[in-house]
């Protein structure tokens, strides 16, 4: 059978997987919609049904399925998706500034990133969360300096309180790089594209980056939207062809750290 | 810039009192947390390693999520 090199291609899950996760996708996308329309607690009640629901198939599979391994261990990165949205909508709490939130939220779902690679195959888990330096990575990674512009641009937030500070910036950066771009590029960019790949080869890129995009409706800017579709497609062909993690890790750290940190001060 | 705290995350915690957060979701997640802990021990005597893991998934960020709302509520009601 299969070598194991990287050149073979990966062989596509069963059909019935593929199925139930473009069940659960969408279900996430409803959740998403829900928040935007009707409100936060609709939104959270959605996505803890829908965890609850991805929790109990995936032990169902593991009774039945022939292949539970692969199986219940796609299910399990699948419950990132409304876990991420109900950490951000329970966590933030008003005492704390708005880095302290990026923190509140990106530590618990980084433990539960961590805990869903332990349940993928070890090759898997490997192939997946690869961070091997080249000068390859190191391109991608400066791409997210202009990205950052384009995202300040797109959505102008107002600097954060206090973001003159050489040391809140400092503090900003290390926050933003760790929370924000190592978090969201090992969740979608590591696990879920890798499991979406397996269930649906090459369109996987695509659908990870649906998934990422309409993760930021809640920006409720139309523009942020399109630019996080379109750099969520870029990462994920950089991934794809450079089977590393860590350009774009840091290529979404800079974005954040611009678009949040350093764009608003520039052009204030 | 982030998919975690968004416009809609801001505009949440700026506008509402923390008392309508906490009555509402954050009683929603704890009871989340108590229904994935109970799936657990129903689930442990036929369950495989795996799929209990499969659960901590959610349960141990959820336990992080119960600690800060548990806090945030004690300095609540100290003040």
């Amino acid at each position: 059978m299969s070598s194991g090199t990287e050149a073979i291609p990966r062989p596509l899950a069963a059909p019935s997987l593929r199925f139930a996760a473009v069940g659960y996708l969408a279900a996430a996308g409803g959740a998403e919609a829900l928040l935007a329309l009707v409100g936060p607690l609709a939104a959270a009640t959605a996505n803890a049904v829908l965890l609850l629901a991805l929790a109990a198939h995936a032990q169902l599979l593991e009774r039945r399925s022939s292949d539970a391994s692969t199986a219940s261990a796609t299910l399990g990165v699948l419950m990132l998706v409304p876990l991420l949205r109900l950490l951000s909508l329970v966590m933030p709490v008003r005492g704390a500034s708005e880095l302290g939130w990026y923190a509140l939220v990106g530590g618990p779902l980084l433990l539960a990133i961590a805990l869903s690679a332990r349940v993928l195959p070890r090759a898997s888990r490997t192939q997946a969360l690869s961070m091997q330096p080249s000068r390859v990575q190191a391109a991608v990674a400066l791409a997210g300096v202009p990205l950052g512009l384009v995202a300040y641009l797109a959505v102008r937030p107002a600097a954060l309180a206090g973001a003159g500070d050489p040391s809140r910036i400092l503090v900003g950066s290390v926050v933003l790089f760790v929370f924000v771009g190592f978090t969201e590029e090992l969740l979608f960019r590591g696990l879920l594209q890798h499991v979406l790949q397996d269930l649906f080869g090459r369109t996987g890129i695509v659908v990870a980056a649906a998934v990422y995009a309409v993760s930021y409706v809640g920006s409720l800017s139309a523009w942020y939207v399109l630019f996080a579709a379109a750099s969520g497609l870029f990462f994920g062909w950089c991934v794809w062809r450079t089977r590393g993690l860590l350009g774009v890790c840091i290529a979404h750290g800079l974005l954040a750290i611009g678009g949040v940190l350093v764009w608003p001060l520039v052009f204030r | 810039m982030s998919s975690t705290v968004t416009h809609l995350t801001r505009h949440l915690v700026l506008t509402h009192s923390y008392e309508l957060l906490s009555t509402s979701l954050g009683i929603l997640a704890i009871g989340l947390l108590i229904v994935l802990l109970a799936q657990k021990e129903v689930t442990r005597p036929w369950a495989t390693q795996r799929s209990l893991r499969v659960l901590d998934i959610a349960i141990v960020p959820l336990v992080l999520a119960f600690v800060v709302i548990a806090a945030v509520r004690f300095v609540h009601l100290m003040r």
